[in-house]
C-alpha cells in the first residue's frame, strides 16, 4: 500500500467546497495529447512506450506546475493501490489494467495528474471542487503550453490533436462536471432533463465515468465533441448547461418540500439518517443511496445533525479501496462492510456534536 | 430492395457515399441501421467507431472505379485499415494521412464539424501557422463565412500582433 499516506493528504474532494457545491461536486479540465514519431499506445511495443515515458519524464521537471510531483509505475502499484487511485479520480479505469509501461504523475493536493501511456500518450488532468470550469481550463492551457515547448505533441492543422480514437481528436478536451441531482431524480424529472443532452453535444454518465452505472444520484456532465469547436466554446457550453441543470435542480427540491408528497419526502430523508447513523454493517452502494438523501436534506434546510463537508467527505472515504486502505489490513466484504458502518457511525456522531454545540 | 447486412429485410435507407471519384451505395434496413449506428453515433466508444466504419466500407457496392485488392496501410506504423476499422482506434499519427479519404467521412459523422478550431501547439513553426491562417482567412471571406473569418483575424493578430 505505497499510497497510504495519500489518505492524510487533503484531496481536493474534501475541505472547501467549491462554488456551487449544493450541486456541483467538482469540475474536470481533460486534454489527451501524443507524441509526433511515436505508435499510439494500444499498438505501440513495450519497447517504445518506455522511450515515451523517459521523453516525458524527462520534460516534466522543466515544467513547473510539476514541481514536486509524485511519480508512479503502474508496476509498480498494487492492486489496492490502483482501486485507490480509481476512487479518487486520478487515474482511469483502462491505466489501472495497463501491464504495459506506463505511469502517473500526480501533483500536491491531487489537483493535477498526467497519466503516460493509458489511451494516448498524455492524458493530462485537472480537478477541483465545486464549478471552476474555466479557471480549470486556463490553468490546463498553461501547462499544455508549457509541456508542449518541451515535447513534440502529433498535431494536424486540418484535425488538430492526433489522438488514438477519432473520438478525441482536434481538440483533445473533455470538459466536465460531477453534479448531484436527487432533486431530479425523485422527481421523476432526471431523464426529461438529461434526455435531450445527445442533441446538443453533452454526455451524461454515472459516477465512475464511461459504462459505469449511476450511484447515489451522481452524474459526470461533459462535451460529446472535441472538434468543430474552439477550447473556450466547448468549455462555455458545457458551463452553460450544467447551470442550466442546476437552475432545475434547485427547483425540484423546492418542490420535494411543497405539495401533497412533502412529508412523505422529508420522511425519506430523516429515516435515511436514521440507518445510516445506527447501520453496525453497509455496502458502499446503500452507503451512496443514503448519504445522497441526506446530503439533499441538508441542503434544503432541514434540520439534520449534520453539515455537507461531513456528508462529501465520507462519499469518498467510503468507497471500497478507500475503507481497505484506512483499515490498513486486508479485508472480507462482511468485515469491510462492518469498518464502514463504523467509520459512518464515528463521522456523523462527531458531526452532530459539533452541530449541537454550534446551536447553543 | 433487400438490406446489405441481414438480407432479410427491406431497405428503407439508401446511402451513397462518393470517394474520390468512387461511388459506394449502401442499403440498409431500419433494424440493422440502427445497430450499425449508421443513423447518427449515439455514444462513443470504440465499439461504435468500428461498426461504423465497418458500416460504412464492407458493405457497399463499389462502382465507378473499383479499386480492389488496394488495402491502405500506413506507411510509418504498418497498421491496415482492416485493424483500424475492426479496433475503432488509429495507429500512429501518420494513420490519419494515411487514411485521410477514409476518415474525413467518419470524423464529419462524429464531430459537428471535421475541422479543427482550437488552439496549436506553441512548438510549431509560426511562419507555417500564419501562411496557412492567412488561405484560411481568403478562403471563409470568399465563401461568406464572416464570422469564422473574424476568428481567424483575430488569432492572426497573437501571432503578428
Amino acid at each position: 500500500m505505497i499510497l497510504a499516506d495519500m489518505l492524510k493528504s487533503k484531496s481536493m474532494w474534501l475541505g472547501v467546497e467549491g462554488p456551487e457545491g449544493d450541486v456541483v461536486l467538482s469540475s474536470r479540465i481533460r486534454l489527451a495529447r501524443n507524441l509526433k514519431n511515436h505508435t499510439f499506445p494500444p499498438q505501440a511495443k513495450d519497447l517504445e512506450l518506455t522511450k515515451v515515458v523517459e521523453a516525458v519524464l524527462a520534460a516534466t521537471p522543466k515544467v513547473s506546475a510539476f514541481e514536486g510531483a509524485r511519480i508512479h509505475h503502474t508496476k509498480e502499484l498494487a492492486t489496492l493501490d490502483k482501486k485507490f487511485l480509481l476512487e479518487r479520480h486520478l487515474i482511469s479505469h483502462e491505466l489501472a489494467s495497463r501491464n504495459s509501461p506506463s505511469c502517473v504523475l500526480l501533483g500536491p493536493g491531487e489537483s493535477l495528474s498526467l497519466m503516460v501511456n493509458e489511451e494516448d500518450h498524455i492524458r493530462l488532468q485537472l480537478l477541483r471542487c465545486g464549478l471552476d470550469l474555466d479557471r480549470l481550463w486556463k490553468e490546463a492551457n498553461r501547462i499544455d503550453d508549457d509541456l508542449s515547448a518541451q515535447l513534440d505533441f502529433a498535431f494536424s492543422q486540418e484535425w488538430g490533436y492526433l489522438t488514438s480514437c477519432p473520438t478525441n481528436t482536434g481538440t483533445g478536451l473533455r470538459a466536465s462536471c460531477l453534479v448531484h441531482l436527487p432533486g431530479l431524480v425523485l422527481s421523476d424529472e432526471i431523464n426529461k432533463v438529461l434526455g435531450g443532452l445527445s442533441r446538443i453535444g453533452i454526455a451524461a454518465r454515472g459516477l465512475y465515468g464511461e459504462g459505469t452505472k449511476v450511484m447515489g444520484e451522481l452524474f459526470q456532465i461533459s462535451n460529446a465533441f472535441t472538434m468543430g469547436s474552439s477550447e473556450e466554446e466547448i468549455v462555455d457550453s458545457v458551463e452553460r448547461l450544467v447551470r442550466q441543470v442546476l437552475a432545475y435542480e434547485r427547483e425540484a427540491r423546492t418542490n420535494l418540500l411543497k405539495g401533497a408528497k412533502a412529508r412523505l419526502n422529508e420522511d425519506r430523508i430523516f429515516r435515511a439518517y436514521g440507518t445510516l447513523s445506527q447501520a453496525r454493517a453497509i455496502h458502499f452502494e446503500e452507503t451512496l443511496f443514503l448519504l445522497s438523501k441526506i446530503r439533499m436534506g441538508v441542503c434544503m434546510g432541514l434540520d439534520l445533525p449534520v453539515d455537507r463537508e461531513t456528508l462529501t467527505e465520507l462519499m469518498v472515504l467510503t468507497q471500497p479501496a478507500h475503507v481497505q486502505m484506512i483499515k490498513g489490513a486486508d479485508l472480507s466484504p462482511a468485515k469491510r462492510d462492518e469498518a464502514r458502518a463504523e467509520m459512518i457511525r464515528k463521522a456523523l456522531a462527531k458531526a452532530a456534536g459539533r452541530k449541537a454545540v454550534t446551536k447553543d | 430492395m433487400i438490406c446489405g447486412l441481414c438480407n432479410q429485410n427491406e431497405a428503407s435507407i439508401h446511402f451513397t457515399e462518393i470517394i474520390n471519384n468512387e461511388v459506394m451505395k449502401l442499403r440498409l434496413c431500419e433494424e440493422c441501421a440502427k445497430t450499425k449506428g449508421v443513423s447518427l453515433p449515439k455514444g462513443f466508444g470504440h465499439f461504435h467507431i468500428a461498426n461504423l466504419l465497418a458500416g460504412l466500407s464492407d458493405l457497399t457496392e463499389e462502382m465507378g472505379h473499383p479499386q480492389k485488392g488496394k488495402i491502405p496501410v500506413c506507411p510509418v506504423c504498418g497498421t491496415t485499415f482492416e485493424e483500424v476499422r475492426t479496433s475503432g482506434m488509429l495507429g500512429c499519427a501518420s494513420c490519419y494521412e494515411a487514411f485521410s479519404l477514409h476518415l474525413a467521412p467518419l470524423l464529419k459523422r462524429i464531430h459537428p464539424a471535421a475541422r479543427h478550431t482550437g488552439k496549436y501547439p506553441k512548438r510549431l513553426s509560426p511562419a507555417l501557422d500564419e501562411n496557412m491562417l492567412r488561405r484560411e482567412l481568403q478562403e471563409a471571406i470568399s465563401r461568406e463565412e464572416f464570422e469564422k473569418a473574424a476568428k481567424i483575424r483575430d488569432r492572426l493578430r497573437t501571432i503578428k500582433p
